[in-house]
């Protein structure tokens, strides 16, 4: 057609769309239902886009909160050594933190903190008539901020708690809900670990640990059942020298192949060999769970783009029945003087109003849905403006690439057979 | 108008033909079997004719119809509108001279069932992209030519058979044809409408149209000034009268 300027190019395709309407609407429950197929096809991959997007979320903000950039040092026994294995100590003692501490040797960490246990896996924690079994942790200063950890109420421990070894401790939401019957506000109080009494000076910030727990990443350990004393106060009830472990943080997340290697190095030197250290960071669980969920992500899209698929394919088909049902027409049209590409437009524009109809329809269908999970779930579900362009443009790709098929038969018509036909 | 009918003795060749088929067949296959509906045909037709094509059923009437009409192409042969050879000329400006050069009348009226009067009659100027408001006026007056202006807005199944011929007449006149080819447009009608019909197609060719009906009606037949016989696939007279 020669179009004779832009406001008729706009008038053309506003009555061809009208025409595709007025097509559409002959057969109301036909059209309908392949309106509904390309729905459900977009809603299943808009929900499955969206929620692995919010299970990406909700899985790192944890990892996050125990610290993506933190990591442990500490001896590793060789068990099929028993020269090795039997040999007394830890392999970092006091002076080993120190030096550290001083000597600036690992360039690629911000910030270290010792980290003492008991030898048992739990300690009794009393308070009062009641009795728990806690983690007990003897810690430094830079621990709080090394784990990601939040005071919710009450204060960390200061630079003279350490020094001093002040019996000052703070405990974990598990432990308030066990040892002070839920009570609110149990800054203040006083806690007895090992005959000795502590002074409660503030309480963690819940951390939750959905995905770590269920990765088997905490065995058991519940860090919401901590309770923290100076690392210093703790040696002295235990009666050692030297840590557990020592934690530190690196700079960038990028460093910490480097920075466990760093620390290494500088405790091997410093023991001459005697010990070997193993270091462990949060990367091993990161990128676990970047394997499972671009795993769940891409099998959920891909299972959802059948159903987009069979959605296309309803198109190919009502649009094939179509065309045969009007051939007459057809060749009607290009009696008239219609050119093989008008023919071609007008089906494939119907396709096409079928699939944009049928995206609509989907978009609607799986926001109510994402509302849905997202309450019923908690996850955070949220749909970004660039999901339902995707989702929009795959919904007219899909017409347009099943509405060609029947299209381009339509066009290849004789126009003597197709006028012919009843 | 115009164009005198030309008489052979006098000056016709000052006249350019309009429709002019030179050797022109056309075979079908049924099965093994191969059908010859047109055999050898030549037709010289000038402007401004009004021909009639008689002949039995089967003899080829309407392949010729279609044949002149773009909408099939010969096996063999030429065939020029207009001084426009059809033997070349691609798809695209196949459709361009059906929809310039050409307006169709059917026997069975073949209007679009979806579309209203009017938008049938618009039908072929959107193809040719006429602009929506000279196109709205043109249909119009299409409408008006053929005494339909007052249902412009019907869908054709709620309009009579006459009805839906008079329709048909204003789509294939709009475009401003050079030719009117009708294949039996009487045929489904009462002798009332045929008339009416008839009158219409008269006046078109008065106006300077050239008309090419094919009837088996030897009262329609007698509207023409030119009559063709077909048997068999061959013209058998070419009556001028
Ligand atoms: N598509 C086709 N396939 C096979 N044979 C055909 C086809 N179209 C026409 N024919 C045959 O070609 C011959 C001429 O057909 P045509 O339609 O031109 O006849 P007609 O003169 O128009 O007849 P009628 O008066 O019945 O309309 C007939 O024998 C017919 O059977
Ligand atoms: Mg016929």
């Amino acid at each position: 057609m020669i179009a004779h300027s832009f406001s008729d190019i706009r008038a053309y395709l506003r009555e061809s769309f009208a025409e595709s309407m007025l097509a559409l609407k002959e057969n109301r429950v036909r059209t309908l239902m392949s309106i509904i197929g390309v729905a459900v096809g977009i809603t299943a991959v808009m929900t499955v886009g969206i929620v692995s997007q919010g299970g990406r979320q909700y899985v790192f903000s944890e990892l996050e909160s125990f610290g993506l950039k933190t990591l442990w040092i500490y001896r590793e026994r060789d068990q099929k050594n028993p020269l090795d294995y039997a040999r007394e100590g830890s392999g970092i003692t006091n002076e080993d933190y120190e030096a550290i501490l001083s000597s600036g040797c690992c360039t690629a960490i911000k910030q270290f903190s010792a980290v003492v246990y008991s030898q048992d896996w739990q300690t009794t924690v009393k308070m009062g008539s009641l009795h728990a079994r806690v983690n007990v942790e003897g810690v430094d200063r830079n621990y709080l901020a090394i784990n990601n950890d939040q005071i919710s109420q009450g204060r960390a421990f200061s630079e003279e708690d350490i020094r001093r070894r002040q019996a000052v401790a703070l405990i974990g939401e598990s432990v308030r809900k066990t040892l002070f019957n839920n009570h609110p506000l149990p800054i203040g109080k006083t806690l007895r670990i090992d005959n000795m009494q502590f002074t409660v000076i503030g309480l963690l910030k819940e951390k939750k640990r959905d995905f770590l727990t269920s990765m088997g990443a905490t065995q058991g350990f519940d860090v919401n059942n901590r309770v923290l004393i100076p690392y210093t106060l703790y040696q002295q009830m235990l009666g050692i020298q030297d840590v557990q472990t020592l934690q530190a943080e690196v700079q960038d997340q990028t460093l910490i192949t480097e920075g466990i290697a760093q620390i290494q190095a500088f405790l091997s030197k410093q023991h001459r060999g005697r010990f070997k250290y193993r270091g462990d960071s949060m990367l091993e669980w990161t990128q676990l769970a970047n394997r499972i969920l671009y795993g769940i992500s891409f099998i959920g899209v891909l299972a959802a783009s059948v159903s987009l698929v069979v959605g296309g394919i309803g198109i190919m088909n009502i649009m094939t029945t179509a065309v045969v049902e009007r051939t007459r027409e057809i060749g009607i049209r290009m009696a008239i003087g219609a050119r093989r590409s008008n023919i071609l437009w007008q089906f494939l524009l119907e396709a096409a109003v079928i699939s944009v109809l049928g995206g609509v329809l989907g978009l609607i269908l799986g926001l109510i849905v994402l509302v849905a999970l997202a309450n019923w779930s908690g996850f955070p579900l949220r749909p970004d403006i660039e999901l339902i362009l995707v989702a929009f443009g795959v919904a007219v790709m899909v017409g347009l690439a099943s509405g060609f098929y029947p299209a381009r038969r339509a066009a290849k018509m004789k126009p003597v057979e197709a006028l012919r036909y009843d | 108008m115009t164009y005198a009918i030309p008489n052979l003795s006098g000056n016709q060749r000052t006249v350019r033909p309009v429709i002019q088929l030179e050797g022109v067949s056309k075979a079908y296959s049924v099965g093994d079997a191969s059908i010859v509906a047109l055999n050898n045909v030549s037709l010289t037709i000038y402007p401004g004719e009004f021909v009639a094509v008689t002949g039995a059923s089967g003899s080829g009437k309407s392949t010729l119809m279609s044949l002149i009409g773009c909408l099939d192409r010969p096996d063999q042969g030429n065939i020029s509108l207009a001084d426009e050879p059809l033997g070349l000329i691609n798809d695209n400006r196949v459709a361009a001279v059906r929809n310039r050069k050409i307006g169709f009348i059917f026997q069975s009226f073949n209007l679009i069932p979806r579309l209203t009067a009017l938008h049938n009659v618009e039908l072929p100027m959107i193809y040719a992209g006429i602009p929506p408001a000279q196109r709205l006026q043109r249909a119009k007056i299409a409408l008006q030519i053929v005494g339909m202006q007052d249902r412009a807005l019907h869908s054709p199944s709620q309009l009579s058979g006459g009805q839906q011929q008079r329709i048909a007449i204003a789509r294939a006149l709009v475009n401003n044809p050079d030719v009117i080819l009708a294949d039996e447009p009487t045929g489904s009608l009462d002798a009332a409408n045929v008339d009416e019909v008839m009158k219409l197609l008269v006046q078109l060719n008065k106006k300077g149209k050239t008309v090419v009906l094919v009837t088996h009606d030897m009262q329609v037949a007698n509207f023409a000034e030119r009559t063709i016989f077909m048997r068999d696939g061959n013209i058998v007279s070419d009556i001028r009268r």
